[in-house]
């Protein structure tokens, strides 16, 4: 049998399917559908220093294979996550990593010291440096020299390991994830969602309160899949695959680009068993073509 | 607890109103759903759409469960298409439910549009469990006769039933409320003191209306709320509502029509 276990980190991951940040919560509503463990990890929504209200509604709105989301990082903070949500995940034993967003640079290394605490149950800490929906939100990611900066810092404020997730709204997002290496980051997620925007002809209105938000779903995987491939050529840390990943051929496709690992968003929306069924499809797939683990696949496209 | 089900169709057909009953064998949500439960059909529809579509629980009997729909847009036309002996994927039970009344109180049911599923299955439990029916006033709104759903159905429950036809063409003219309105200025409040209480569903506006409704005649009223589902179990954030939160530094935040509702105190909501 094809042992699905990776190393990202030094941190041994039972296997590459995990779930992305915004789209699984904190885990208690999908642990009715399945049990966590069974996943690589789950990466929490946004945590922020202080707790978010979220924008009003309308915060999302269909389109043609994806969807838009501005929900402006909607959470109780760190302190509520500490004491409260915590709790949950430590007792699914469900590798568990951290997302979390500052308004500056100084509040990510706040957000860091303050899981250092808890590290026996964090696996490790994923920095939204890309959500497009609160102001600032696209600033570090787009500029690579303070890119490099807020990771150097965020490392200097932790010993866990630092994945930076990435924004695709960037003319070079190779420059950026070369900054974010040289800062000194684990590993890299990739993508955020694509800023979008729809509107409403009848009313005139645009279908999201905060007039842009997030583009996700099938709609933006081959933008992801050549981000991922391009930036695969050009740093030596793990990247973490994510955009518009629906069955295990997609994911599969994802690792042929570089990805170690892969995570599941706006899949989990339409099917609450999504991952599993990614994960049971991957391994399938890994054992029928003879491989011994997903690793030997990493980066193999023949381009 | 909900889970992901592949239910055989028994049926799916028009009936009054322009609306469609639906009737899917589901043995494990017809025994554990309660009144303001929804379900999650996912229908496959031209235009690539990924969401599921939500539809409250109308009624169950042993093994099957029922939803009546109106044909709204893609999602709902695609699912009018569907014969007997398809099979549809679905999420369910999910949601919260109504909180059930004493068996003293003088029970008012507003509903408009597609709000009457709900309201039908709360009063079906309700007569079921032996709550008088004389106590039980339903109020069926629509723009006019022939779009006003499930009004025999609701009438053979036996309880007081009022049409409310914005053309006048059939019972009370008026928008739903106005014969709500009507019915609780009738009431002696003096004699009848407030054990009375309102469960609504139907369109934000008509909603609104219900909470001042409540609001104005000091009865306890609880709303079903609606709102575009991307998951229906909590997971995403994308179907909030505004409503009070006395623990918020600003006084009210932001809850999940699909985890935290659709069942609202109508004093809770907030409405811009
Ligand atoms: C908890 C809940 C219970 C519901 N119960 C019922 C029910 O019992 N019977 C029933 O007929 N309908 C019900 N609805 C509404 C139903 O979900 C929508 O009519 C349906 O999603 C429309 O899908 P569509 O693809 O046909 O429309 P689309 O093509 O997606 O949109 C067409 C139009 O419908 C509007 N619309 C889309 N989704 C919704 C929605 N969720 N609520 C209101 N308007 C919407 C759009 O704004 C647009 O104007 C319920 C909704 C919720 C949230
Ligand atoms: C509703 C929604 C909320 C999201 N919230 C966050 C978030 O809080 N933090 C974050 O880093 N990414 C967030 N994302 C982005 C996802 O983690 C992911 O990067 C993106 O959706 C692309 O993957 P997908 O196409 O598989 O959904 C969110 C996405 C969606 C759809
Ligand atoms: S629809 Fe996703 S949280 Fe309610």
């Amino acid at each position: 049998m094809t042992d699905l276990s990776i190393q990202i980190a030094g941190h041994k991951y039972a296997n590459p399917v995990w779930l992305a940040s915004g789209t699984c919560a904190y885990g208690r509503e999908l642990a009715d559908y399945f049990p966590l463990s069974s996943l690589g990890a789950i990466v929490t929504k946004t945590i922020t220093l202080e707790p978010r209200l979220g924008h009003p509604s309308p915060r999302v709105f269909e389109t043609p294979s994806g969807m838009l989301n501005a929900i402006g990082l909607q959470n109780d903070g760190i302190r509520d996550f500490i004491s409260n949500k915590i709790k949950f995940l430590g007792q699914h034993r469900a590798d568990l990593i951290v997302n979390i967003a500052g308004k500056s640079i100084s509040e990510y290394c706040q957000l860091c010291e303050q899981l250092t605490g808890i590290s026996d149950i964090i696996s490790a800490i994923e920095l939204n440096m890309s959500c497009p929906n609160v102001s600032n939100g696209l600033e570090f990611s787009k500029n690579a020299e303070l890119a490099e900066q807020l990771v150097k810092m965020a490392r200097k404020s932790t010993h866990l390991p630092l994945i930076a997730k990435l924004s695709p709204n960037v003319s070079n997002i190779v420059e950026i994830a070369q900054a974010v290496e040289q800062g000194g980051a684990d590993a890299i997620s990739m993508i955020n969602t694509l800023v979008g925007m729809a509107v409403d002809i009848e009313t005139f209105k645009p279908r999201l309160s905060n007039v842009t938000g997030g583009l996700s779903g099938p709609a933006i995987k081959p933008v992801a899949l050549a981000m991922v491939y391009r930036t695969y050529q050009q740093i030596k840390i793990p990247i973490i695959g994510i955009g518009g990943i629906m069955n295990y051929k997609d994911a599969i496709e994802f690792m042929l680009c570089g990805a170690q690992a892969v995570q599941v968003g706006t899949a989990n929306f339409v099917n609450p068993m999504a991952s599993i069924e990614i994960l049971n499809g991957m391994q399938n797939w890994l054992q029928e073509k003879g491989y011994d683990s997903p690793s030997e696949i990493v980066g193999k496209v023949e381009a | 607890m909900p889970a992901v089900y592949q239910l055989p169709i028994v049926s799916n057909i028009e009936v009054r109103g322009g609306a469609y009953l639906l009737t899917l064998e589901a043995p494990e949500i017809a025994h554990s759903c309660a009144p303001g439960n929804f379900i999650q059909i996912k229908i496959n529809f031209p235009g690539n759409g990924l969401w599921r579509r939500p539809f409250s629980i109308l009624d169950t009997d042993r093994n099957n469960i029922r939803v009546l729909y109106k044909t709204l847009g893609r999602g709902t036309a695609a699912l009018a298409e569907f014969k007997a002996g398809g099979v549809l994927n679905i999420i369910g039970p999910l949601g919260n439910c109504f909180s059930n009344p004493d068996n003293d109180t003088t029970v008012l049911l507003i509903g408009g549009g597609i709000g009457i599923p709900p309201l039908y299955y709360l009063t079906k439990r309700l007569t079921e469990s032996g709550f008088p029916r004389q106590s039980i006033h339903f109020f069926n709104g629509a723009s006019d006769y022939d779009s006003l759903t499930y009004l025999e159905e609701t009438s053979e429950l036996g309880i007081n039933v009022y049409a409310v036809t914005e053309d006048g063409s059939m019972g009370i003219k008026g928008v739903v409320t106005d014969g709500a309105r009507q019915f609780l200025s009738g009431v002696d409040n003096s004699i009848d003191p407030p054990k009375k209480r309102i469960f609504a569903c139907g369109p934000a506006q008509m909603l609104k209306a219900v909470s001042k409704l409540a609001a104005q005649f000091n009865v306890k009223g609880e709303i079903a709320m609606e709102a575009l589902m991307p998951c229906g179990f909590g997971i995403c954030m994308g179907c909030v509502i505004k409503v009070a939160d006395p623990c918020s530094s600003c006084h009210y935040s932001f809850k999940r029509v699909c985890q935290d509702g659709p069942i609202f105190n109508a004093s809770d909501i907030i409405w811009d």
